[in-house]
């Protein structure tokens, strides 16, 4: 395997993001990211990269990750880059290397004006390159949601990390592979198809209801759930840098929530065991 | 009192929306609390707000003024929002499982600091919460509970026992079990699990399952402070012991680095070195 590794996320509108590994391990890692969601790797400079994973030595160091065996240290450059240096303990299965650099990546774009970002959210696909992506707190059911739409009939790709764009005037999503499974029930089979992207006809915020149906939800709540699931993978990030970065990330993202507030209706899916998911979408 | 300078203010119409980009909890308050917010900016204290407030409202001024100000005061500082405030924070940030309600801001999750769970968490890890009866709590669970008076800031440690006044706490590295009582007025919660850094959620062991692995992590301690009773009068004496090379400072604590590899972490409990031998190879001076 090559000791430096460049792989290339194509999104629509002609914009992509490229990652970045230099060693052995990182590129390993790397690798695992780009046979899971089968995108290419390409032959391009590391410096063209918006995250790059090291094994070895970092220059503009400032901060450290908090990680399991470690810390993985991270860097920023003048032009906003991010680098990662790995901590050479780490085991490579369980180290998340590639979700980090995913969040970096698209952090170091949001620095530079790209409306590309995380949501921590299943997407229910509902055909013809459509779907919703649902969003909600740990814990309130989005995996069994996933699994009731799935056992349906629905096509879902992804229920843990999205990568979304903003074009301007549609939100396209493309599905992620799950951090957690990754880590710790990772197997050279796991795929998840990154493209096509998918177009987002309605954010759907999970509750819990007496029965299945899409209701209008308070405007504020839905907004307070929306920024929190896109803030959700950057947190440990935010968490670690100095003030005034946090502050000017955070502004971000704040930006990208109110964008797609203005652009979406609040609506809250209330889902219900006893319901069958697929009325919704018949309704 | 002082604002947390991270937070995000933005007008919204006649309130505003309070963003804490370190844990993406979004709050909206409405024209009052604006108003108290651009006072704290200012460097205002409680009781020129309160005075500020009644010569605004003038005869319309409710009766209970200050008690609402440090209401919300202590809403402030319990999200985090406001450092420094004496009294009493409300809305612990926390995750409960079964909730049904969907108030803004409990989606947070709480933090594990310091070291009195040594080898069951690691600092930084977030709690998942879940809600328990009193009644139903068993020796050997993982309790989170948040006595009155230490602000939003809770405890998390292992019951070990029930008596008449409470819940018997300890934590597995503390000397001493815990001479609070848990009762109901502190909210008990039972830890569910932990989310790592990197997002892996990991079970934690309760109940039966809990007390082992407390007895377990009890004698690993005896064994770690009987050598140190042995070690620590000589290591003045290890003359090869050196300075490493880097330290970089995260939120309180400080964390020391050799040729890359993290050496010893230094906290508000103290210094620990990683892993525990380091500290024959390395001094960390005060």
């Amino acid at each position: 395997m090559a000791r430096e590794l460049v792989i290339r996320l194509e999104l629509s509108g002609g914009e992509s993001l490229h990652l970045g590994a230099r060693g052995r391990r990182a590129c390993r890692s790397l690798h695992d990211l780009s046979v899971m969601i089968d995108s290419r790797c390409v032959s391009a400079p590391l410096d063209s990269c918006g995250s790059i994973l090291f094994d070895g030595e970092l220059r503009s160091e400032y901060t450290g990750l908090p990680r399991r065996g470690g810390v993985a240290r991270t860097g920023m450059s003048s032009d906003g880059r991010f680098a990662v240096l790995t901590n050479g303990s780490y085991l490579p299965y369980q180290s998340g290397e590639w979700p980090m650099m995913l969040r970096l990546v698209m952090l170091s774009g949001l620095s530079r004006g790209q409306s590309i970002f995380p949501v921590h959210g299943a997407l229910l696909e509902t055909g013809g390159g459509h779907g919703v992506l649902l969003f909600g707190r740990s814990g309130i059911g989005k995996t069994t949601t996933v699994s009731r739409y799935r056992a349906a009939g629905g096509v879902c790709r992804s229920d843990d990390f999205n990568l979304c764009q903003w074009d301007g005037r549609n939100l396209i999503v493309y599905p992620m592979p799950t951090c957690s499974y990754y880590c710790v029930n990772w197997t050279p089979q796991l795929r998840y198809s990154y493209s096509p992207g998918v177009v987002i006809d309605g954010l759907w915020w999970l509750q819990r209801g007496d029965r299945e149906s899409v209701v209008r939800a308070p405007e504020h709540e839905w907004l307070a759930a929306l920024a929190h699931a896109i803030s959700f993978h950057w947190i440990w990030v935010f968490r670690s840098l100095p003030a005034k970065p946090k502050r000017e990330f955070g502004e971000r993202v704040l930006d990208l929530a109110l964008t797609l507030k203005a652009a979406f209706a609040p609506e809250s899916l209330l889902a219900s065991l006893d319901g069958d998911i697929m009325d919704v979408f018949r309704r | 009192m002082k604002l947390n300078e991270t937070i995000i203010f933005r007008r919204d119409g006649e309130g505003a929306l309070l963003y804490n980009p370190e844990d993406g909890t979004l709050t909206r308050v409405n024209a009052t609390g604006v108003f108290i917010w651009r006072c704290l900016g200012a460097g205002l204290g409680e009781d020129e707000i309160v005075s500020k407030f009644e010569s605004a409202l003038g005869d319309k001024a409710p009766a209970d003024l200050r008690g609402e100000v440090q209401k919300f005061l202590g809403m402030l500082a319990g999200k985090g929002f406001l450092f420094g405030f004496s009294g009493e924070s409300v809305e612990m940030p926390m995750v409960s499982l079964d909730a049904t309600s969907s108030s803004i801001g409990s989606a947070s999750r709480p933090l594990y600091e310091l070291r009195s769970f040594q080898r069951v968490f690691v600092p930084g890890d977030a709690l998942v919460l879940e809600e328990r009866a009193f009644e139903s709590f068993v020796p050997g669970d993982i309790v989170a509970f948040y006595p009155k008076g230490r602000g939003e800031a809770g405890i998390v440690h292992r019951m070990i026992g029930r008596d008449t006044n409470g819940l018997i706490t300890m934590g597995e590295n503390n000397d001493s079990q815990d001479s609070h009582r848990v009762t109901e007025d502190d909210e008990p919660h039972l830890v569910v699990a932990r989310i790592r850094p990197d997002g892996v959620r990991l079970d934690t062991r309760n109940g039966r399952s809990g007390m082992r692995q407390f007895r377990w992590n009890r004698f690993r301690r005896c064994v770690r402070c009987f050598g140190a009773r042995l070690v620590n009068p000589l290591l003045p004496l290890m003359f090869w012991r050196c300075v490493p090379e880097e330290s970089v400072a995260i939120g309180d604590g400080v964390q020391y680095y050799h040729n890359r590899k993290l050496i010893a972490v230094r906290s508000p409990a103290g210094v620990e070195f990683i892993p525990i031998w380091n500290k024959f190879r390395f001094r960390i001076d005060d």
